[in-house]
């Protein structure tokens, strides 16, 4: 099987068994890899389970833990998946995914990472790993040159993510053996927050690269499952042996395709953007058309204060670049700085989306101080943008007077001064992280939960956020596309869930199979088709691929079918491509569904919607109404919202089908 | 058809338009204070408009304006065709999708390129009033 290792192992965690698990080549072929295949294999877990214990999944809908599984229990199937591109020499293809039922959403959760560890887990003998179960005391999974076992983790369980693979690169490493050409071991590990069942806990690799999203780190906590611990015995794609690795179907085309690649990278605008400013040009591109959330989304302009976080403001910091592995766009930033009484030394440098959730959304422009703070969310294992997300909706609550009853009179008063105070965010970031107190316990919950729980009909209008999850620094009022993709995103509100973020305002063309925008980002004009199409697209090249969304912008559908077939020999055409990305998407809509998520969910909490009176977005209003209607059309969705059978039964998704209708 | 039809009219227009903000208090001291040379060439009709805001400005400016070719050698050089610049200055260009459709193209240190585009905000209202101070509001988008 070229691609692929073609297996899986699986990881009971209860038992402390650990098995393959054999890839059929039609599986692959119809999900890929990445989270559309974790969507395949955790439908199948979950219907094993229904057969044979008679279980049925069930779910309280978004932001509830009801029915079965428990996304913090035993049985919520944790999934790592790479894709088929994932270390090969491919510029912008060494991403990998964890995926499980979310413990924030309730729904479908996922988070996608880059770095090494997707590479170095395919040279150490596997596509992915599926872990179920939970381990009596703490423990890190080790998979070397294609062996793999459970391993205490006693001594790590308490550290912060740094220290974790500090600790584990040193175990594992080659220092102190004989065998000098060992390779480096890779790490990803939760911190405290993961362990504390934080529901936004995140996952590290390595320390610069972060599985951010829904709270796949409780997941891991609530396993017992500290790290994971990857090396292979080759560094490169084009040999297996029984210590790993895999074959490519065209070697040649594989490499001539990697060359050309990397010369386009060089060249386009976008990825040469990428390379000399990083993601933070966001701040600037963004600012001019309203894209950057401020104070709570409340605002559309904030004087000069984003220009102290943006391209200009981290120049002072910068000292370098890093890249994920065999990427030549190097996007990733490192940074000198010291503020809060601590310092940052040639350390991983914050980007987009932590400034703009942690910076401008609570009033802070103090740019070392935002890196701080971005630090000790990494060390803590917590994703900042529902970081940032819950404490500017908790200031809000504090001001309004809703947060006394729940925290008490006096913590509710310094939270609602808490607006442009760096100390008091970085404390809170801990306390969440730790759970401490009453305040950082009910954070720690995220902000729908904690709107839920100040019970009253108040609480719920200046939430950001769609399915339980909180905005990313993306307008939707500056990019209309973008409130019809949050809307409808399987994984609550995204700009990596599907590619109309890259198709609105990042340059992604795909114009072979219609994703191209007319470039009007305050229209909701075509924006249901183009929607539609781009989070097709977007399910096979970044999600299930496993495409970088911001190198990868510079693909075409035709560039992905290309790389997709000298890599696996498959043979996709375009048709093929979309198809696979329909069947994904629609099999984490049904899962969404199975838990108890409907069309009624298909909408941004009200704030997100509210009309801003001044900056780029001034007066801007998606028609959401509008795009969701020719959207819901075009993906063949019945009156609640759910895909008809005879749509699911096209893409081969019957026993879903079936399955929902069960439920 | 074109939105100017000759090289005089985006002189007058778009030239105009930046002599204009020279001295602007906000926009004209942080382009001011970049340091740089940044050339404008345009095509359709052909024109080239380069603001120098390395050498000495004129006394209460913060930068220069030069139409037309020039010797100066440019630290930056952004080329596209008239009628996007106009756009451009209405706010109404997805920057982004141009740059990578190649409907303009940049050259130079894109950090110092980026760090600008806060400056320039205030030009999405100020050249609409611009052209309708010169008798060109028929021009306005």
């Amino acid at each position: 099987m070229n691609g692929y290792c073609g297996k899986f192992l699986r990881v009971d965690l209860s038992k402390g068994s650990l098995t393959d698990i054999p890839l059929s080549p039609t599986v692959l072929r119809d999900y890929v890899g990445g989270s559309g295949l974790a969507a395949h294999l955790f439908l199948e877990e979950i219907l094993e389970a229904a057969r044979a214990t008679g279980r049925m999944p069930t779910g309280g809908g978004v932001a509830s833990d009801a029915g079965y599984p428990d996304p913090l229990g035993p049985d919520n199937p944790f999934i790592i998946a790479t894709g088929p591109l994932t270390g090969t020499r491919l510029p912008a293809t060494s991403r990998w995914t964890v995926s499980a039922r979310s413990p924030l959403t309730g729904l479908w959760g996922e988070a996608n990472v880059g770095g090494f560890f997707g590479a170095e887990l395919k040279f150490a003998g596997y596509d992915g790993v599926l872990v179920t179960g939970r381990a009596a005391k703490p423990v890190y999974l080790l998979i070397d040159r294609g062996r793999a076992s459970l391993e205490p983790a006693d001594d790590l369980w308490g550290r912060d993510t740094y220290d974790t693979a500090d600790l584990l690169a040193a175990r594992h490493g080659a220092a102190g053996t004989a065998d000098a050409k060992l390779r480096r071991p890779r790490v990803f590990t939760i911190g405290p927050a993961g362990e504390n069942l934080v529901r936004y806990a995140a996952i590290v690799h390595d320390k610069h690269h972060v599985a951010g999203r829904t709270g796949m780190g409780a997941v891991m906590g609530a396993k017992n499952l500290k790290a994971v611990v990857a090396r292979g015995a080759m560094g490169q794609a084009g040999q297996a042996g029984p210590e790993g690795g895999f074959t490519l179907a065209d070697p040649a085309a594989v490499k001539e395709l990697a060359t050309g690649f990397v010369t386009r990278a060089h060249e386009n605008m976008v990825t040469k953007s990428l390379h000399e400013a990083g993601t933070i040009m966001g701040m600037d591109l963004g600012g001019l058309i309203g894209d950057v959330p401020i104070r709570n989304w409340s605002l559309g302009a904030w004087g000069d204060e984003l220009e102290k976080v943006g391209v200009g403001g981290y120049g002072a910091v910068l000292v370098g670049t890093s890249s994920c592995f065999a990427c030549p766009i190097a996007c990733k930033r490192k940074v000198t700085a010291e503020a809060l009484g601590r310092k940052l030394e040639n350390a991983p440098g914050a980007e987009y989306e932590t400034l703009g959730c942690l910076g401008p959304n609570l009033l802070i422009s103090d740019l070392p101080a935002l890196l701080v703070a971005g630090e000790v969310c990494n060390r803590l294992g917590l994703d900042t943008i529902t970081a940032g997300g819950t404490l500017a909706y908790a200031y809000e609550a504090a001001e309004k007077g809703l947060l006394d009853g729940l925290v008490g009179a006096g913590a509710a008063a310094e939270l609602a001064k808490g607006w442009g105070d760096a100390p008091l965010m970085v404390r809170l970031i801990e306390d969440i992280a730790a759970r401490r107190g009453p305040v950082g316990d009910a954070l720690a919950e995220g902000s729908t939960r904690l709107a839920r729980r100040l019970g009253r009909p108040e609480a719920l209008a200046f939430l950001a956020t769609a399915r339980g999850l909180e905005a990313p620094a993306h307008d939707p009022r500056a990019v209309h596309g973008m409130a019809l993709s949050y809307a409808t995103s399987t994984r609550g509100a995204c700009h990596m869930n599907g590619l109309m973020y890259g198709a609105e305002h990042a340059g992604v063309m795909a114009p072979e199979v219609g994703v191209e925008s007319d470039g009007l980002q305050q229209s909701s004009e075509g924006k249901g088709r183009l929607c539609k199409l781009a989070q097709d697209l977007g399910a096979v090249s970044g999600q299930s691929a496993v495409l970088c969304q911001l190198g990868g912008n510079m693909y075409s559908a035709n560039d992905l079918a290309a790389m997709l077939n000298a890599v696996t020999g498959f043979g996709y055409s375009l048709e093929d491509i979309m198809e696979c990305g329909e069947r994904i998407w629609n099999a984490k809509r049904g899962i969404g569904n199975l838990y108890g998520s409907d069309g009624r969910d298909d909408t941004l909490s009200p704030r997100l919607l509210e009309v801003l009176e001044d900056g780029g977005a001034a007066g801007s209003e998606p028609d959401l109404p509008g795009m969701l209607a020719e959207w819901s059309e075009l993906r063949g969705l019945d009156e609640r919202g759910y895909a008809r059978r005879e749509v699911l039964e096209r893409l081969g998704l019957g026993r879903l089908a079936a399955l929902i209708g069960e439920v | 058809m074109a939105t100017f039809k000759d090289a005089a009219e985006v002189y007058q227009c778009v030239g105009g338009f930046f002599k204009t903000v020279t001295d602007h208090p906000e926009m004209g001291e942080k382009i001011g204070a970049s340091g740089l040379i940044i050339q404008f060439v345009y095509s359709e009709p052909d024109s080239i408009i380069t603001v120098d805001a390395k050498n000495p400005p004129p006394k209460g400016s913060f930068f220069r304006i030069i139409e037309g070719p020039c010797d100066l050698k440019p630290d930056v050089k952004m080329t596209m065709t008239a009628d996007i610049a106009h756009r451009f200055w209405f706010g109404k260009v997805n920057l982004v999708q141009a740059l990578a459709k190649g409907d303009m193209k940049a050259q130079g240190p894109i950090p110092s390129i980026l760090k600008l585009l806060p400056a320039i905000k205030p030009a999405y209202t100020l050249y609409p009033e611009y052209l309708k101070k010169i008798g060109k509001a028929d021009k306005v988008i």
